[in-house]
């Protein structure tokens, strides 16, 4: 195993996303200072690589995610579970590997007027299923536009988001979301989301209680234990200031090691500083549109922390943005 | 009092990742973080140090600083010099007219030609740090610092020990 504690950057090429291991005459690396294409089996650039090295993560832990919501369906459809027969049979449609047409479960939960920005990126058709196999069904590698590839594992995320929600919804019934208390008036919101699921990290208690201290007087901050609870969130923000979530200016900080989180967040609305940030600085191209090209066409996007700088400054400034 | 550094290659337990590449380009545009790198910048990083694979075993191109080292009786302006406290040879970029002689007559193909300087390049083996970045990227050990010869001579000693079944009495 890596010395973290001798080698603290760890390996270069896999923190900007320039590790490709998608076939077997790999693995094969790409300098950020090469700017040329090729020399590789696939002739596959930068943009591709890191795109690609995205969605595949992506589809690996919404796999997880979805094998939890089967888990916690099943359970949920026993005799004498209290779920109507026909939410349960709109719930199996997730799961689905066939085109079954609108989920009406999506269109619950992230309704057009509340997640615009969802909807701009292209609003999942129906199941997790066919999104992953659609978008499997754009490769091998010369028919897929790093950018497509992008916006799959950004709408495959929100799919799976859909489903933790749901599944939490099942699990957790009397914990209603729509009590989040909103200010009367539209104002700067800033969402700490810690992976539940992850070990407890004193670290990351630190960090969260600085950001707090830092930024308490300039927003409304929100201490979430799951990202599931996004959707509601998002939907409790339209009901009452009347506004979508990419107007509201809201910021949701994600520590988690998993990418599908922030993605989700990013799909639904939210400006996303992810601690620890995500390895997409290898293609000038993605990080432009993920940083830059999405608060041009949506208002919110990607915020870009450097290693060495504080992310209480990354969010401040944002807000002044 | 300087010491006498000598980087040790252990292909066996190199696995061609190219970190010690990627850490040698980063220390040349004085990072340390390629996070820190600006995506849409142009600067382009003089290549010190490759790896090449040799009838399938990894073999690093960079500079052996030869005890007798030919790059530094071609130069014509001075600016490769052996340094006999450190046991390496350094070149000056300041001073570098980038005639490309040390290149041609270079046995292992050690230099480089630094495209953003127009002079030359090669390894200097990071005089400022204790340890070369190559070698704190390094991940399995296969390239490690050493002083003087002795890693050397402990390396001819493991490998006969190896040879022998790990018998005798060295």
């Amino acid at each position: 195993m890596a010395d973290r504690e001798a080698h603290p950057v760890g390996c270069g090429y896999g923190l900007l996303g320039l590790c490709c291991v998608s076939c077997l005459q790999g693995p094969c690396r790409i300098s950020p200072f090469d700017e040329t294409a090729g020399g590789r089996p696939c002739s596959q650039d930068r943009d591709w690589i890191v795109a690609n090295n995205l969605m595949e993560r992506v589809a690996r832990e919404s796999l997880r995610t979805m094998a939890n919501y089967r888990k916690v369906l099943e359970g949920a459809s026993g005799p004498g579970k209290r779920i109507f027969a026909s939410r349960r049979k709109a719930m199996r449609l997730l799961l689905s590997p066939f085109s079954q047409g609108p989920n009406p479960l999506l269109e619950e939960l992230f309704p057009e007027e509340a997640f615009p920005s969802l909807h701009a990126l292209g609003f999942p058709r129906d199941s997790w299923l066919t999104e992953l196999l659609d978008a499997a069904a754009g490769r091998p590698p010369e028919r897929r536009e790093s950018e497509a590839i992008l916006t799959d594992a950004i709408r495959l995320s929100a799919v799976a988001l859909a489903a933790g929600a749901l599944a939490r919804e099942l699990t957790h019934p009397s914990q209603d979301p729509a009590e989040i208390a909103l200010p009367d008036a539209p104002s700067p919101l800033l969402i700490l989301i810690s992976d539940e699921e992850g070990l407890p990290d004193e670290d990351r208690e630190v960090l969260i209680g600085r950001i707090d201290a830092a930024c308490r007087n300039q927003v409304k901050i929100y201490r979430l234990p799951s990202v599931a609870f996004l959707p509601a969130f998002g939907r409790r923000v339209y009901e009452k200031w009347g506004i979508p979530l990419s107007m509201a200016r809201g910021i949701a900080v994600i520590f988690s090691s998993s990418l599908t989180p922030g993605l989700a967040a990013l799909a639904l609305g939210f400006s996303l500083v992810p601690i620890p940030g995500y390895p997409i600085q290898g293609s000038p191209l993605l990080e432009n549109i993920l940083t830059q090209k999405m608060r041009t066409s949506l208002g919110h996007a990607y915020l870009k922390v450097s290693p060495r700088e504080d992310p209480c400054d990354a969010i401040l400034r944002s807000l002044t943005i | 009092m300087k010491m006498t550094k000598t980087l040790v290659f252990r292909p066996e337990r190199c696995l061609m990742c190219l970190s010690c590449v990627l850490a040698c380009e980063l220390k040349a545009v004085g990072m340390e973080d390629p996070r820190d790198l600006d995506p849409n910048s142009t600067r382009k990083a003089p290549r010190r140090l490759s790896m090449a694979l040799a009838g399938g075993t990894p073999w690093p191109q960079r500079c052996r600083h030869c005890a007798q080292a030919p790059c530094e009786e071609a130069c014509i302006s001075g600016s490769i010099v052996r340094d006999e406290a450190s046991s390496t040879v350094r070149h000056s970029p300041e001073t570098c007219v980038g005639c490309g002689t040390c290149r041609l007559v270079c046995p292992f193909n050690a230099i480089f030609r630094d495209e953003s300087g127009d002079c030359m390049t090669k390894c200097n083996l990071c005089p400022d740090d204790v340890v070369p970045r190559c070698v704190c990227a390094c991940q399995t050990g296969a390239l490690t610092l050493s002083s003087g010869d002795r890693q050397a001579q402990e390396k001819k000693r493991s490998y006969a020990r190896e040879m022998i079944g790990g018998r005798g009495n060295g």
